[in-house]
């Protein structure tokens, strides 16, 4: 339907993972669960999609003697992001 | 949340939303700017009495505080940092600048005094402005912006005023400059979260 529009970032998890990417440095799994209230498991799929597509990166660490997994943004990420912004103000525009 | 397709508007509001869910979790509560603020205000403002009551000796203990002050909010923001499961670039900024501001400001204080001579406050005051001016451009916020400029100004002018008055410049900095505008950043976050 909203073909301009990247289809990876158009579904509501994945972009909200970006979104809030866009804000940080660095985000931890956890944080992306309690900001989308998802499954951890539905999470990690569109992780791994988001990760094939090269938008971000996944750094698993040791926190406290927990495994922990952070998420960063790359650049190919960012430049999908602020096209897709872009493209969602045309929609925007010829809606209006 | 599923990951369904959604229309423009709807994209555009999550985005809205994510981001501003993030900035809230991001807003500083002054802690630091209350905190160090208050300890500047007594130490400075004890010096002074020390001064006044001729204690020529010993006039420089009350800042002594300075250092223990700087540890407390290292481990308070380190704690803070960990608990938010998210790194910033501005929070690191700030705190890195706080950090090499606060070295700066001891060492000219503790072990350069003698150098600076009549300088040392308002050199000390010139570096204090840095804080709350480079906070306030990053956050965004006005009133630091200004407390920065001004404390800047009262730098430069504190040269023309006679030095036993140094110290009581700098407590009245250090509350009207840094604890005032912490008590408002403070105020704002939390008027954020009701």
């Amino acid at each position: 339907m909203y073909k301009d529009l990247d289809p990876l970032l158009h579904s509501q998890l994945r972009l909200a993972i970006v979104s809030l990417l866009m804000t940080s440095d660095e985000v931890d799994f956890n944080l992306i669960k309690e900001t989308t209230n998802a499954t951890s498991g539905n999470i990690s799929v569109q992780i791994k999609k988001l990760q094939e597509a090269g938008y971000i990166e996944v750094v698993k660490s040791f926190k406290n003697n927990y495994q922990n997994t952070s998420l960063t943004i790359t650049k190919k990420g960012i430049k999908a992001f602020e096209e897709y912004v872009e493209s969602l103000k045309q929609y925007l525009k010829t809606d209006n | 949340m599923e990951s369904k397709e959604f229309t423009p508007s709807e994209s555009l509001a999550l985005i809205t939303n994510v981001i501003l869910e993030a900035k809230s979790r991001f807003k500083d509560n002054g802690f630091s700017f209350i905190f160090i603020g208050l300890c500047s205000f007594v130490a400075s403002l004890a010096q002074f009495v020390l001064l006044k009551l001729e204690y020529y000796r010993i006039d420089y203990y009350p800042y002594f505080i300075m250092p223990v002050a700087a540890a407390v909010t290292y481990f308070y923001y380190k704690k803070k940092r960990d608990a938010t499961k998210s790194k910033n670039i501005i929070g690191r900024f700030i705190s890195i600048l706080s950090g090499i501001l606060g070295f700066n400001l001891m060492v000219a204080g503790f072990f350069f005094w003698s150098k600076f001579g009549i300088a040392l406050i308002p050199f000390m005051l010139i570096l204090f402005s840095m804080w709350p001016l480079m906070a306030g451009i990053l956050i965004k916020s006005r009133v630091f912006m200004i407390s920065g400029l001004v404390i800047n100004i009262i730098a430069y002018v504190s040269f023309f005023i006679s030095r036993e008055y140094h110290p009581l410049i700098l407590s009245i900095v250090s509350l009207i400059g840094i604890v005032i505008p912490g008590l408002i950043l403070n105020y704002s976050s939390k008027e954020s979260h009701v």
